[in-house]
C-alpha cells in the first residue's frame, strides 16, 4: 500500500518535472512494481532477500542513471528486508534513514519525510499484524472450548436423565427380588399347607391341625426372615466397605467402556464406616468425573492404600488430563466431605487426571 | 529521606550506563555538529556566516505621527546598513494585503496611538529580528518623549546619541552573533534530546520489574509513593545534568548564543525535561509490555522532532504540516527560545512553561492513578 | 509463641487457584520447610507473606498483628531473599546491601557496619567493592541473601535460594541458613530439594497444588506412612540364625528369611542397628552387606502425591 503512494508520488513528480530520462524512469518504475509484486508470491526468506536486494540495486541504478527521486523508494526496502533478518526495530530505522547523509540537500527533507512515514506506517503494520494473529488464535481456541462446552453440556444431560433412569430400576429390582427371595417363598409354602389344611379339615382333623401348625410355623419363620434380612441389611461395616466400593466400580465397568481396576493395600479393617462413606462418595465422583471430562481414557485405576497413619485413595485415569482447570461443585464436595474427616484432596492434572483423598486413621 | 536515596540510586545507575549517557550527550553534540556544519545551505541558502534576517527583508510603513518621522528615520537607516530595507507604503495599496501576498516581509503603521506590525511570518526568525529591532525603537523613542517632558534641555544629547544608536546590537544581534546555523542547532538539538528523556522514563518503573528488585522495594517499609517520587526527582536529576552538559559544550565550543535570560533558558528546558519524563512514566503504565512503549515513545519523539524542527527549520507552512507543526510541543518550545534569545521577547515563555506542566501533570497523574491500583511495582 | 500464622489463606489468578484455603502457623526459632515441587504455591503463599500478593481470601497474621493492617511494622521484621536474584547489576556489592538496608531505616554508621557484617555473613566483604557482573552464580545468590539480612529482621523468607548453584555454594547457603537461625531469626526455607530440607529444618510443610497435604517434624511426616524401616542383611550362610533371638531384640517387628538375606523390619525410631549387629558378631555369623531402607520425605511425597517432587 505505502509503496504504491510512494510509486504515485514519484510517478507525480517525475512528469511535473518533466524529467530527462523519462523513458529509463517508466522502465525502472515498471521493472520495481513487478519486482515487487513478485515478492509478495515468494516465501522462503533467502529468496525473498535476494529479491529485495536485487530490488534496491535496482532502485540504486535508477538513482544514478533517472532521477535521485527514486531513493524515496529505499526505506521501504530497507525495513522489509532488515525485517527478515532481525526482530529489533532500532536497526531498521537506523538503516533506513542513514541515506540522508549521501543524497543532495533538496531531497533531503523530502526523504526524511518519507523514511519517516514509511517507518510508521511500516511499525504499525507489523504491530496490526502480529495482533491480528493473536486475535485469530485466541478466537480459534474460544471456539473450540465453546464447542466442547456445548458437547460437555449435552452430555452431562443425558447421563443425568440415564443415571436417573437406572437408579429406578436398580431400586424396583432390589426390592422385587428381596421380595421373591425371602417373603414369597415363605408365604407361598404356607399357602400350600393352608390349602392342603382346608381340604383335610373335614376329612382328618389332626392332620388338619398339623399341617395349619405348619403353615403357622413357616409364616413365623418368614417373618423372622424378613426380619434377619432387614437386620442383616447392617452387616460388619468394614466388609461392607471395600465390597461396597468393588460393587460401585464393578457396576461403572459394566455400564461403561473403561476399564477400570481396584487394587487395595494395607489393613483395610483401620478405615472406619463414615470414612468409607467419604471414600466411595469421592470415588463415585472421581469415577463421574472421568466419564465427563475424559472421553479419550481407556483406563481407571482405584487404588486405596492404608498406611500408617492415614488412609489414600486415589482414582486416576490415563486421559489427556488438564494443567489447570476449574474447580467445579464435584471438587468441592469431595474437599469438603474430606476436611470434615480431617482429611485432604488433591487433584492433580499433570499426568492424566487423578483424584487423591487423604483420610487421617482415628485410631492411632 | 527514602526519596532521595532512591533518587540517588537513580543517578547512579544512569551515570554508570555508559551507552545511555553517550546518547544523551554526545548525540545532540554530534548532531549539532553535522546538522550545523552540513545544513547551513538547507539553512539559509548562502554562506556560513551570512545572517539570516537581513538579506532580503522589506518593511513596507506607513506614518501620520509627524513628531517621529524624524527619529524614525534614524532608525531606518540604521536598519538599512543591516539589509532592513524600509519602503513607504505607497497610496491606495493596502500594507496587509501586500504582506500576505509576500510582496513584503512586514508592514509597519505608526499614527498618535502607537506602531503596529504585521509580520509575513510570525515565527520565522526575520520577522523575530524586525519585531526586536521595532520594540527597541519604541523603547527609545518613549525615553525620549519622557524626556522632552521632563528635562527638554537634555533633548539634543539623547537625540544626537541616538542617531548612532545600533539598534541591532540592542538586540544582541551583533552579525557575528546572529543565528548562524550553529545557533540554531544547538538550540533545537538540546530541545530535542530533552525530550529524550521520556525514553529512560519509559524504564524507570519496568526495569526495576524486570530486575526483580522491584519486589525488594515492595517488601521495604516505605510507601509506593516514595518509589514513585524518587525515581522521579532522580530522572529529573540526571537528565537536567545532561541538557546542562549539552548546552555548556555548545556555548563553550560552538559559541552557541543562548541569549541573556539564561535562568529562563533552564527553566523552559527543566519544566521539558519534566514533560518528557512524565510522559515515558505514563506510557510505561499504558502498555503491559515492558517492551511496547518504546516503538511509540520513539516514534513521538521523532515526529515531535522533525515537526517541531529539530532537523531543519520548518518556514511556512499550511495544511497538515502546519497542522503537524502546531501539535508538536517543540515547535512551542523552540519558538519561545527565539524569540526569547533574539528578540527579547518573553511572551512565550510563559504558554512554553505552562504547556510543559500541563503536559506533565496529566502524564504524572494517570501515572500515580495506574501505578495505586496495580499489586506490586 | 508463634510469630506466623495464617489461616484460610486463598490466591486466585482468574479461575486458577494457585493457594487453596492454606492453614498454617510458624513458631518463633523454627526453620520452617516449605516443600512441593514447581508450581505447587510457595511463592505465591510466600509473596502474600511479604506483602508482595493481595490475598482473596484468610488471614496472615505476624507477631500477633493481621498483616495487612500494620503493612509498615511487619514489613520491618520480615526479610525475603526472593526466587529470582534481585540485585543491581551496575550497583556494587557494597552500594546494593547498603541502599536496601537505608530502606529499612538505617542510616549513618549503623548503616555501614550493618552492611559490612552482612556482606562478612555471606562471605563477600573482600568482593564489597566489585560488580555483581563479575560474580558466579552462587556469589550473587549470596549477595541475594545479604541484601535481605542487614536490618536484621525477625523473620527471614528464603525462596529456593540455592536453584541453579554449585555444591560448595550451597553448602555455604545451607550453614547460613542454620547460623542464622542460632542468632535468633526465624526462616521459612523454600526448597523443592528434598535433602536441603531434610537436613536444615524443623519443621515441614508438604505442599501440592496449592494446599497442605500434611506438616510436621520430618519424623511426623515419614511415620504418617510407616513406623518401620527395613534392615537386609546378607549373611554367609543362615544356618545359625535364631530368627526368635532377632525378634527378641527391643523394636524389631518382624523378621524373614530369604536365602542368605534376612529382612528385619523395625520401628523407625528404635536406634537399635547395633544391637542387632552385635548378634551377628556374637554369634559369629559373618555379615556380608548390610542395607538399610528408610522412608526419607521424598518417599513420603512420593506415597502422598503419587509423584515425584522432580514432576513438574
Ligand atoms: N501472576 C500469576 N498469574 C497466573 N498464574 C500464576 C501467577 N503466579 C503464579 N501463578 C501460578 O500459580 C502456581 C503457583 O506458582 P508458585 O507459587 O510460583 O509455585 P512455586 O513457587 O511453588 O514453584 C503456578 O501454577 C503458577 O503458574
Ligand atoms: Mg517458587
Amino acid at each position: 500500500m505505502s509503496k504504491l503512494i510512494l510509486i504515485f508520488f514519484i510517478m507525480l513528480t517525475f512528469l511535473y518535472a518533466a524529467a530527462p530520462n523519462l523513458a529509463w524512469g517508466i522502465l525502472f518504475l515498471l521493472l520495481y512494481i513487478s519486482l515487487n509484486i513478485t515478492i509478495h508470491l515468494l516465501k522462503q526468506r533467502y529468496i525473498v532477500s535476494l529479491f529485495l536486494l536485487v530490488s534496491v540495486t535496482i532502485t540504486l541504478i535508477a538513482c544514478v542513471q533517472a532521477n535521485p527521486i527514486f531513493i524515496l523508494l529505499m526505506p521501504l526496502s530497507i525495513l522489509e528486508l532488515c525485517q527478515l533478518w532481525t526482530k529489533k526495530t532500532i536497526i531498521p530505522i537506523v538503516f533506513a534513514i542513514s541515506p540522508v547523509f549521501y543524497i543532495q540537500q533538496e531531497l533531503q527533507a523530502v526523504f526524511l519525510l518519507v523514511a519517516i512515514y514509511t517507518i510508521t506506517i511500516f511499525t504499525f503494520e507489523k504491530y496490526n499484524e502480529q495482533k491480528h494473529v493473536k486475535n485469530e488464535q485466541q478466537l480459534d481456541w474460544m471456539r473450540n472450548t465453546n464447542q466442547k462446552l456445548i458437547k460437555q453440556i449435552h452430555e452431562n444431560d443425558t447421563y443425568l436423565k440415564q443415571s436417573a433412569y437406572m437408579f429406578r430400576l436398580e431400586e424396583r429390582n432390589r426390592i422385587s427380588q428381596q421380595i421373591h427371595d425371602d417373603v414369597g417363598h415363605a408365604i407361598t409354602g404356607a399357602l400350600i399347607q393352608m390349602e392342603a389344611s382346608k381340604r383335610m379339615l373335614h376329612v382328618d382333623k389332626e392332620k388338619a391341625e398339623e399341617l395349619l401348625q405348619n403353615a403357622i410355623g413357616i409364616t413365623q419363620e418368614g417373618i423372622e426372615h424378613i426380619r434377619l434380612t432387614l437386620k442383616n441389611m447392617k452387616p460388619s461395616t468394614e466388609q461392607v466397605g471395600i465390597n461396597r466400593l468393588k460393587l460401585i466400580i464393578d457396576e461403572f465397568t459394566a455400564k461403561h467402556d473403561k476399564q477400570t481396576i481396584l487394587t487395595y493395600d494395607g489393613d483395610i479393617d483401620q478405615v472406619n464406616a463414615f470414612q468409607w462413606e467419604v471414600i466411595q462418595k469421592n470415588t463415585t465422583e472421581a469415577l463421574t468425573n472421568t466419564m465427563k471430562y475424559a472421553e479419550n481414557s481407556t483406563q481407571i485405576a482405584v487404588n486405596v492404600i492404608v498406611l500408617n497413619k492415614l488412609v489414600k485413595v486415589e482414582v486416576k485415569d490415563n486421559g489427556a488430563g488438564a494443567e489447570r482447570f476449574e474447580k467445579g461443585l464435584g471438587i468441592i464436595g469431595m474437599e469438603e466431605r474430606s476436611a470434615s474427616m480431617g482429611g485432604q484432596v488433591i487433584v492433580d492434572g499433570t499426568n492424566g487426571f487423578s483424584v487423591t483423598t487423604l483420610l487421617p486413621l482415628q485410631s492411632n | 529521606m527514602n526519596i532521595l536515596k532512591i533518587a540517588w540510586k537513580e543517578v547512579k545507575h544512569d551515570f554508570r550506563d555508559i551507552r545511555t549517557l553517550v546518547f544523551m550527550i554526545a548525540f545532540p553534540i554530534v548532531l549539532m555538529l553535522i546538522l550545523g556544519t552540513a545544513l547551513t545551505g538547507a539553512f539559509d541558502g548562502g554562506d556560513f556566516d551570512d545572517n539570516i534576517a537581513l538579506d532580503d527583508m522589506t518593511v513596507l510603513y506607513e506614518n501620520s505621527n509627524e513628531p517621529i518621522q524624524q527619529p524614525f528615520d534614524a532608525f531606518t537607516k540604521e536598519l538599512e546598513k543591516s539589509g532592513i530595507h524600509f519602503e513607504r507604503l505607497s497610496k491606495g495599496t493596502n500594507g496587509k494585503d501586500q504582506v500576505e501576498e509576500n510582496q513584503a516581509d512586514a508592514y509597519l503603521s505608526i499614527d498618535e496611538d502607537g506602531a503596529k506590525l504585521y509580520l509575513n511570518d510570525q515565527n520565522s526568525i526575520g520577522g523575530s529580528v524586525i519585531q526586536g529591532s521595532l520594540a527597541s525603537f519604541v523603547d527609545q523613542y518613549n525615553l525620549i518623549t519622557e524626556i522632552s517632558k521632563a528635562a527638554p534641555e537634555k533633548l539634543d544629547t539623547v537625540l544626537t546619541a541616538s542617531t548612532d544608536h545600533d539598534y541591532i546590537k540592542d538586540q544582541t544581534l551583533l552579525p557575528d552573533q546572529q543565528p548562524g546555523s550553529m545557533d540554531y542547532y544547538a538550540i533545537v538539538m538540546t530541545t530535542m534530546i530533552a525530550l529524550y528523556a521520556a525514553i529512560s522514563a519509559a524504564h524507570l518503573i519496568t526495569q526495576e520489574r524486570s530486575r526483580h528488585t522491584a519486589d525488594r522495594l515492595m517488601i521495604a517499609p516505605i510507601k509506593k509513593s516514595e518509589i514513585f517520587m524518587g525515581k522521579l526527582i532522580g530522572s529529573i536529576a540526571i537528565n537536567t545534568v545532561c541538557i546542562a552538559l549539552v548546552v555548556a559544550f555548545s556555548i563553550i565550543f560552538f559559541h552557541a548564543n543562548w541569549g541573556e535570560h539564561l535562568g529562563l533558558v533552564a527553566l523552559i528546558l527543566l519544566t521539558e525535561i519534566i514533560m518528557a519524563i512524565s510522559f515515558g512514566l505514563g506510557l510505561s503504565f499504558l502498555f503491559k509490555t515492558p517492551t511496547a512503549p518504546m516503538p511509540v515513545i520513539m516514534i513521538v519523539l521523532q515526529l515531535a522532532a522533525f515537526f517541531g524542527g529539530a532537523y531543519f527549520p520548518i518556514g511556512d507552512a499550511d495544511g497538515l504540516l502546519k497542522l503537524m507543526t502546531n501539535i508538536s510541543p517543540l515547535t512551542l518550545e523552540n519558538d519561545a527560545m527565539f524569540q526569547m534569545i533574539y528578540a527579547n521577547d518573553l511572551s512565550l515563555v510563559i504558554p512554553a512553561i505552562a504547556m510543559n506542566l500541563g503536559i506533565s501533570l496529566l502524564f504524572l497523574v494517570f501515572s500515580t492513578f495506574a501505578l495505586s491500583r496495580r499489586e506490586g511495582l | 509463641m508463634n510469630i506466623l500464622e495464617i489461616k484460610h489463606l486463598t490466591k486466585k489468578f482468574g479461575d486458577f487457584i494457585a493457594v487453596d484455603d492454606m492453614s498454617l502457623t510458624v513458631g518463633e526459632g523454627e526453620i520452617f520447610g516449605f516443600l512441593g515441587s514447581n508450581g505447587a504455591g510457595k511463592s505465591t503463599t510466600i509473596n502474600m507473606i511479604s506483602g508482595l500478593l493481595r490475598k482473596n481470601n484468610g488471614s496472615i497474621k505476624m507477631l500477633g498483628k493481621e498483616t495487612n493492617k500494620h503493612p509498615i511494622f511487619i514489613k520491618k521484621h520480615i526479610g525475603l531473599v526472593p526466587q529470582e536474584l534481585a540485585i543491581y547489576e551496575d550497583l556494587t556489592a557494597y552500594e546494593n546491601v547498603s541502599f536496601f538496608a537505608g530502606l529499612y531505616g538505617l542510616r549513618g554508621e549503623k548503616l555501614r557496619s550493618r552492611t559490612i557484617e552482612a556482606l562478612e555473613f555471606v562471605g563477600l566483604a573482600e568482593k564489597h567493592k566489585s560488580y555483581p557482573k563479575s560474580f558466579s552464580g552462587g556469589m550473587k545468590r549470596r549477595l541475594n541473601i545479604a541484601c535481605a539480612i542487614a536490618h536484621q529482621p525477625k523473620l527471614i523468607i528464603m525462596d529456593e535460594p540455592t536453584v541453579g548453584i554449585d555444591p560448595q555454594s550451597r553448602k555455604y547457603i545451607l550453614q547460613s541458613v542454620q547460623k542464622l537461625n542460632e542468632m535468633g531469626c526465624t526462616i521459612i526455607y523454600t526448597s523443592h530439594y528434598m535433602e536441603e530440607v531434610e537436613e536444615i529444618c524443623t519443621k515441614i510443610a508438604i505442599i501440592d497444588h496449592g494446599k497442605i497435604i500434611a506438616d510436621g517434624t520430618k519424623e511426623q511426616l515419614k511415620s504418617l506412612i510407616t513406623d518401620s524401616k527395613l534392615i537386609y542383611i546378607d549373611v554367609k550362610d543362615t544356618d545359625h540364625v535364631d530368627i526368635d533371638a532377632i525378634k527378641a531384640i527391643p523394636g524389631v517387628a518382624n523378621v524373614t528369611l530369604a536365602e542368605n538375606t534376612i529382612q528385619i523390619h523395625t520401628e523407625l525410631g528404635a536406634n537399635n542397628l547395633n544391637q542387632i549387629i552385635s548378634y551377628f558378631i556374637e554369634n559369629k555369623i559373618e555379615i556380608r552387606t548390610l542395607d538399610e531402607k528408610e522412608p526419607n520425605l521424598e518417599t513420603v511425597f512420593l506415597t502422598l502425591t503419587g509423584r515425584t517432587l522432580r514432576d513438574a
